[in-house]
């Protein structure tokens, strides 16, 4: 199994490895990129201040890892040189950090919620998406019409301050404090997701659902076994989506989990501790970084995904 | 003999095809309805629902602890019948002429057009340019553009207001440059500072989302188009306005519109970095924070009206935009 996880990841670096060699060729080779003169200068310019722009992203991060690794008195003495004690203490007491204004959550415990809200969130929406998407795109029923005309209005007209209403309606029924309220609110089938898989479901081809009717599949039979399985990229892709941005949500847990705080939230909680009250900058520096790993996973195992697709839920909002 | 056969099957065949697609037909509403029944119950709650009591919450008061409806008030009684009814709505007109606090906040709020549609927009388009068109590392900058997206705002600001902070990474920089700035970094996030510091953060998060749509707006343009532009010694800068931007329209439209709706959503950026301090209140923070605490008609009333007012603006703009390129389906 180790051989073969290791071969699996130098399979992921060559192909990176490949796709780089290759793009750069294109780059060099291509009469598409060929440029010259005052060009050329205006594109080195502009390549320096992109290198500035993503330095202003890569190196408050490093700063922050570097200082992780200090104690707090080495941080108040200088921020900006090598730690001189190097020590994990700052990790150890992230780890274990709780007290009341994080409900005694520690940092496990919050990620394990986000892993629940996040993750169920995701899985019921990806899914009432894809039943209502297909549905909609694919069967003429009455009523068709009128549902993606409401969908549409309700993406297209921006509704402010529907929060006030929203929490009441929250309270009435009985879901406020609750997991499941969280993941009901999350659940929705008509968002964005709803009309990126629309489209797709859309261009779809009909034959394969006709060759099945014909064999005399049922039509949830069709629908789990013909149609989810040719929609397997778009779903995977909202599905990640979806999960990134439940997972960084702050306003609905904020409003309906306080108690049960998700790391989104909790890591505010936690910030107002340890800078505001303790402040220990090293203890909060290892509490980003430690909330930054999964994502930095996910973003890394999925970055093509994640890439190719982002785009195209934008384009149709 | 067997040609002779086949029709008479072909017969019998018939009524049993019809009978099995009566049959199919119930059973695909069945199925219809089964895939619809928890999205549009959801929709309907979460949507029409609040919507709709989010409108009743607009005529109604808080009266020892509850809300009533604003005939129902005590306060209100004796009161004409149209100043009863829309008591809510002229107390926030009242308020926004007379109020210092909330005429600060719509200011507050609407220098995020300008913010998102004026600046930030403009800089992705160009920045997204010069991404399509193969910048050296471009690979790596799309990577860096993407970061935004994926992290928690939180961690965002943290990181941005850590760094700028007295004991930060902008300090100890310029400390090596012999530039001693901690004076000014200390008052950064305090007073009139404050608000540029909010401006510039959301600038400088912003851009990100805006390249990564627009680049992918680019990258669908054909590749003919581009290559007969070079053939013809079209310069970059004509390509850009003549070329780039008609056929990215509509990706610049959803940007333009996103920008727009910014004026009312943006809630956190402020919050985090400021606390809603020194004149950065904005509508979306007010009503977060007015929405946890207990006199819910007020942001409700405020909420709608902006929609009534912003709702149509933003509508009307994406109709206008959507006319100045005609669409090209490539």
């Amino acid at each position: 199994m180790f051989t073969k996880l290791k071969y699996a990841i130098a399979k992921f670096f060559r192909n990176k490895h490949e796709a780089n060699a290759q793009s750069e060729y294109e780059r060099k080779h291509d009469t598409l990129y060929k440029r010259h003169g005052v060009e050329k200068a205006v594109f080195i310019v502009v390549f320096i201040i992109f290198a500035i722009f993503a330095a202003s992203f890569i190196f408050p991060f490093l700063w922050i890892l570097m200082n992780a690794f200090k104690t707090k008195a080495d941080f108040a003495r200088d921020a900006m040189c090598w730690p001189q004690n190097f020590t994990f203490d700052s990790f150890i007491k992230a780890f274990t950090f709780s007290n009341r204004a994080t409900s005694n959550f520690n940092i496990f415990q919050m990620m394990g919620m986000s892993v629940i809200v996040a993750g169920f969130g995701t899985l019921v929406t990806v899914f009432t998406s894809s039943c209502a998407a297909y549905v909609v795109a694919k069967y003429k029923f009455p009523g068709r019409s009128v549902i993606f005309g409401v969908v549409i209005f309700s993406i297209i007209v921006p509704i402010v301050g529907a929060l006030p209403s929203q929490i009441q309606l929250m309270k009435a029924m009985g879901l406020n404090d609750k997991v499941i309220g969280c993941i009901f609110l999350y659940s929705g089938g008509f968002g964005t997701n709803f009309l990126l898989l629309y489209s797709f479901f859309k261009n779809l081809s009909w034959t394969y659902v006709e060759a099945a009717k014909i064999d005399g599949a049922s039509d949830f039979r069709i629908f789990g076994q013909v149609i989810l399985p040719m929609a397997k990229g778009p779903i995977t892709a909202v599905t990640i989506l979806t999960l990134i941005g439940l997972w960084n949500d702050y306003i609905t847990p904020s409003i309906y989990l306080s108690k049960q705080p998700t790391i989104a939230v909790g890591i505010y909680y936690m910030q107002q501790t340890m800078l505001a009250t303790r402040a220990d900058y090293p203890m909060f520096f290892a509490t980003i970084i430690l909330t930054l790993l999964p994502i930095i996973l996910v973003f890394v195992l999925f970055s093509k995904t994640i890439m190719e697709n982002t785009s195209v839920g934008g384009l149709k909002g | 003999m067997t040609t002779y056969v086949e029709p008479i099957i072909a017969k019998e065949e018939t009524p049993k095809k019809k009978k099995g697609k009566k049959v199919s037909h119930w059973k695909t509403n069945l199925f219809v309805f089964l895939m619809l029944l928890y999205p549009v119950a959801q929709f309907l709650i979460m949507w029409f629902g609040v919507n709709i009591n989010s409108i009743f919450l607009t005529f109604k008061t808080y009266e020892s602890g509850e809300l009533v409806w604003v005939f129902q008030s005590t306060a209100l009684q004796g009161k004409g019948f149209f100043e009863t009814l829309f008591y809510n709505y002229s107390t926030l007109i009242n308020s926004i002429i007379n109020s210092e606090t909330t005429q600060s906040m719509f200011k507050a709020s609407l220098v995020y057009f300008i913010i998102s549609c004026l600046i930030t927009l403009p800089i992705s388009m160009l920045f997204s340019y010069f991404v399509f068109k193969k910048i050296l590392a471009n690979g790596f900058f799309k990577v860096i553009f993407f970061l935004p997206s994926i992290l928690p705002l939180f961690i965002l600001t943290m990181v941005y207001s850590l760094s700028l902070g007295p004991n930060g990474l902008v300090g100890g920089f310029l400390g090596w440059f012999g530039v001693d700035a901690t004076e000014w970094l200390s008052n950064i996030f305090i007073g009139d500072n404050a608000k540029w510091a909010v401006w510039i953060f959301c600038i400088w998060a912003g851009i990100g989302y805006d390249v990564i749509l627009l680049t992918a707006g680019m990258s669908r343009i054909p590749r003919d188009i581009l290559e007969s532009c070079k053939m013809d010694g079209v310069s970059p800068v004509k390509e850009f306005f003549k070329i780039i931007i008609p056929l990215t329209w509509p990706t610049i439209t959803t940007l333009f519109i996103f920008g727009m709706m910014s004026v009312f959503n943006v809630t956190f950026q402020p919050f985090f970095l400021v606390s809603g301090q020194y004149d950065t209140m904005t509508i979306g923070l007010h009503i977060y924070q007015a929405s946890t605490g207990s006199g819910l008609q007020e942001p409700a009333t405020l909420g709608l009206f902006c929609s009534i007012i912003g709702a149509p603006i933003i509508v009307a703009t994406r109709w206008g935009m959507n006319k100045c390129f005609k669409d090209v389906g490539f």
